[in-house]
């Protein structure tokens, strides 16, 4: 056993670590240059095509464009409004109610719909609120299943149980004197909101409705499905009506140009990433003691608010379920065209699933040790590498992608490949940031051990890291699946009948509309990214069982 | 290292499905998805063509009929594509702009004046008619007794009737609404697309998800064909639905092929052309595509009940390949408000 002094200390973290630092800086580096090069072409090509400076600003002022941008923003800002108020509201009923089961169960839901895919999402709203829909058939019709109500009803449905998480943990957050104090001053239930729950909801709300708001701004497949006609529009949307109908490449670069500056400035602006996603628990039903709890006017708003979030997330959901016809929906599984999709599916999938984790796995072992031996640039350079494509949206990409390359290969030949890189580049973001904590933990943990014992490289990684991370490892690799596998953006530009992938079938399906095998596909979806979760969990459970046996006769080896 | 072992499985997996090879010449066209559909014309058309060439037809369905031009455009040289077949009279201008699409020999001209049966005279050095029809509303008879005879009476209609339209951005069929209300309104197009708004439920990006709609019992109306109730007679034997007779008269459609400059298999595409005006190709249409065959050929029973105009609409193709995005634009801004 010996013990290093500090100085030595980081020279020696510098010797060692020299492959999994260069090989993050390599691919943030490739990251990077791919975004940047497409940023770039799109850039030229909207120069060159225009004079530059007056004819952008003439499409930028342009009343079609102005209009896109108003119709955006308008739906968007109601999406964050209603979202907001249903989370906050529901979070706060759900917090008071105070009861361990409803929490749990409303918990586990808000994070189902988290990673449920938008085209099954649009399948299950219609479901719903269409002229024969559930609540259609009980007699709340909607006039239309399509339009500005659908498009923020299915807004809702994804970022409300997002706001409700939020929110809650951070209720739980607060100290519990809070509420003895709350308690033995008799506050009342407006009072306790005005000092307890706002205060605590209060730093939320910039970043959270400034997120929400982004990626309602930005929503493609959902509008795409539900907006029904030119009146209900986002830029997104635009863009690939001017690359795949009118192949005005020029606009299609302005408005992509015009959507990064807008995302970016509010980016900048309220910085909704700094926000702490956590994972809330649910509640113990004892801690807390509010005096408002047995109110009845209390209880009442409180089951309001749980069920119009049963409603709105619930339902559509079990509508999916409901209007389930076996007899025709079965002949899905007769289709070629099913079969195709779904091994492309599969392909795509377990492919950009598994390459994107090692990528983030890379990236963050390097980022690790970047921040260990102080160099800051280069550990900005790779959350920026990463973060570049929350900022810029599919479909932008994907155009990128084609003003690009267009011109040496022929792209619906590569259309596989283009939208696999396009898959992986896109979850990155979201899987480095909900790995990297506990991997970074992880990394730190074991660093002096294996240093002392000699277990380096890949075989520390599977000996020590991967063991230990399996839950976290199998967490993100079932997002990442279930995020290539649901994923509607890239596809419907080189989608045909001969390329299709399964969310790209259900919007074909769904767009012949009452097609009982649209439910079918939407069901299975489900079911399938369900089942993939489950699968990635065996497979560690396997590779944890081999590799404990391993790690004790090595720890015994080594120390004996 | 068992997760290695598992990891090169999935990619052996990955690269698993092979296209199958096929010594025959391959015939690619591209049209779209209700051409290529089980009950759609594809699928006989396929057959009765590969009988003769001894070759092998794919039909690549696309998700529109402007969505074929536009895909071509996409593809620019690389195009695989031999044939497009589903544009329309209105983007013939707008196509040959885009310089992808190859003359056709003269032998093939001489046939269309000939043989055709259009409704008028049809000169094109480049696209090969293959059927034709007017737009219509179509409508359930027992859902509607009181029909609109025209555009106004359109807007009459009461409120909970929703009319289901196709975008001109996107379909022929919606383009083609697009003029068959320009040619009869014209300066006052605008506003009465800002009046129309109301009675539209939506709008789809093409033929099949409007019909669809409409069949389902969401909507009242659908923009289609004079066509349309044949299939209905005939492959259903419901007389129940009936296109909405307007006084201003029909807006026209003829649909075209055409083959592309670089077609992989050019002298196939000939081949496919001069078949398009045989029997082969045409009695098929009426059944399976429901339009008016483009070309000699008998008409089955059902057809001769049909509605037909007395006044057609057509605007000329260059007319519109200078005007289309102005009004497309106008149509645009008077519906998003």
């Amino acid at each position: 056993m010996f013990s290093f002094r500090k100085s030595t200390q980081t020279q020696i973290l510098f010797e060692h670590f020299r492959i999994s630092r260069n090989l993050g800086i390599i691919s943030g580096f490739l990251l990077a240059a791919i975004g940047c090069s497409i940023l770039l072409r799109m850039f030229f090509m909207a120069g060159g095509n225009y004079y530059w400076v007056e004819d952008g600003i003439d499409v930028i002022f342009a009343k079609s464009t102005v209009l896109i941008i108003k119709s955006a923003a308008w739906q968007a800002s109601l999406s964050t409004l209603i979202s907001l108020l249903i989370g906050l509201s529901c979070a706060r009923a759900l917090y008071r109610r105070n009861n361990h089961w409803m929490s749990k169960i409303v918990l586990s839901t808000s994070f189902l719909a988290l990673v449920v895919p938008s085209s099954v999402a649009a399948l299950g709203i219609v479901g719903v609120w269409g002229r024969n829909g559930l609540l259609g058939t009980i007699g709340g019709e909607m006039t239309s299943p399509f339009g500005l109500w659908m498009v923020v009803l299915a807004h809702a449905f994804f970022n409300a149980p997002l706001v409700l998480r939020v929110a809650f943990s951070s209720l739980q957050a607060q100290p519990a004197y809070f509420w003895k104090i709350a308690a033995q001053r008799h506050l009342t239930t407006m009072q306790i909101f005005k000092l307890i729950e706002w205060s605590a909801f209060q730093p939320l709300i910039l970043p959270l409705s400034s997120l929400i708001f982004l990626l309602c701004f930005t929503s493609f497949s959902i509008v795409l499905m539900l907006g029904g006609g030119p009146n209900v529009t986002t830029l997104e949307v635009s863009i690939y009506h001017a690359v795949r109908f009118a192949f005005d490449l020029p606009l299609a670069a302005m408005l992509s140009i015009l959507q990064i500056i807008i995302c970016s400035g509010l980016i900048l602006l309220s910085k909704p990433f700094t926000l702490h996603i956590t994972s809330p628990t649910a509640n113990k039903g004892t801690i807390v003691c509010r005096s408002d709890h047995g109110n009845i006017i209390a209880k009442t708003t409180d089951y309001i608010w749980l069920a119009i979030f049963f409603i709105l997330i619930f339902l559509p959901l079990i509508a999916l379920f409901y209007r389930l016809d076996l007899t025709s929906g079965l002949s899905l599984f007769n289709q070629k065209r099913f079969w195709d999709a779904f091994f492309t599916s599969t392909n795509l999938s377990l492919l950009s699933a598994l390459i994107s984790v090692c990528i983030a796995v890379i990236l963050i072992h390097s980022r690790f040790r970047l921040v260990q031996s102080g160099n800051l640039i280069l550990t900005r350079f790779i959350d920026f590498s990463v973060s570049y494509y929350l900022l810029m949206p599919a479909i932008v990409f994907a155009t990128g992608c084609f003003i690009l390359l267009r011109d040496f290969i022929s792209l619906f030949d590569v259309a596989f490949w283009l939208v696999l890189m396009a898959n992986i580049l896109f979850s990155l973001p979201f899987i480095t940031r909900i790995l990297a904590p506990s991997l970074e933990r992880v990394l730190a943990q074991h660093d002096k051990l294996s240093l002392q014992l000699g277990i380096t490289g890949i075989r520390r990684f599977s000996t020590l890291t991967l063991p230990a991370l399996h839950r976290e490892l199998q967490l993100v690799l079932g997002i990442s699946f279930a995020f290539s596998l649901g994923d509607l953006s890239v596809i419907t530009l080189f989608g045909s009948q001969n390329f299709e992938t399964l969310p790209f079938y259900l919007y074909q399906l769904f767009s012949r509309y009452g097609a009982s095998e649209a439910d079918m596909l939407g069901m299975f979806l489900l079911v399938y990214i369900f089942m993939a979760y489950l699968f990635f969990g065996f497979v560690f459970w396997c590779f944890r069982k081999f590799h404990t046996l391993d790690r004790v006769s090595l720890l015994n080896a080594y120390t004996r | 290292m068992k997760l290695f072992r598992l990891f090169f499985v999935f990619i052996a997996c990955a690269f698993a499905v092979t296209p199958a090879l096929a010594e025959k010449p391959i015939l690619t066209i591209y049209t779209y998805d209700s051409f290529t559909s089980d009950w759609g014309p594809g699928p006989a058309i396929e057959a009765n063509f590969e009988e003769v060439c001894k070759c092998d037809v794919q039909f690549i369905g696309l998700d529109s009929s402007i969505g074929i031009l536009g895909r071509i455009q996409l593809e620019g040289d690389n195009s695989k594509a031999d044939i497009a077949l589903g544009l329309d009279t209105n983007l013939m201008h707008l196509a040959k702009q885009t310089g992808y699409f190859a003359e056709l020999p003269t032998e093939i001209s001489s046939i269309i004046n000939k043989n055709s049966s259009l409704p008028i005279n049809f000169e094109d050095d480049v696209f090969m008619p293959f059927d034709w029809g007017w737009f219509g509303f179509v409508y359930k008879k027992d859902l509607i007794s009181n029909p609109p005879q025209s555009f106004s009476d359109l807007l009459d209609l009461p409120d909970d009737m929703k009319i289901v339209i196709q975008d001109p951005r996107t379909a022929t069929p919606g383009l083609g609404l697009l003029l068959w209300i320009k040619s009869i309104y014209g300066e006052e197009a605008s506003t009465y697309w800002q009046q129309l708004q109301p009675k539209i439920l939506t709008v789809t990006k093409g033929w099949s998800e409007a019909y669809g709609l409409f069949l389902d019992g969401e909507a009242d109306m659908v923009l289609s064909y004079t066509t349309s109730p044949a299939y209905h007679l005939i492959a259903e034997e419901d007389d129940n639905f009936d296109v909405a007779a307007f006084a201003d008269g029909h807006y026209l459609q003829i649909e075209v092929a055409a083959i592309l400059k670089n077609a992989p298999e050019p002298d196939l595409a000939i081949e496919f052309m001069k078949f398009i005006s045989t029997p082969g190709f045409q009695q098929v249409i009426p059944t399976t595509n429901w339009m008016y065959p483009a070309f000699n050929t008998e008409l089955p029973e059902g057809f001769n009940s049909l509605f037909q105009p007395e006044k057609s609409h057509l605007f000329d193709s260059e007319m519109v390949a200078v005007k289309q995005k102005e009004w497309i634009n106008e149509w645009l801004q008077s519906s998003t408000n």
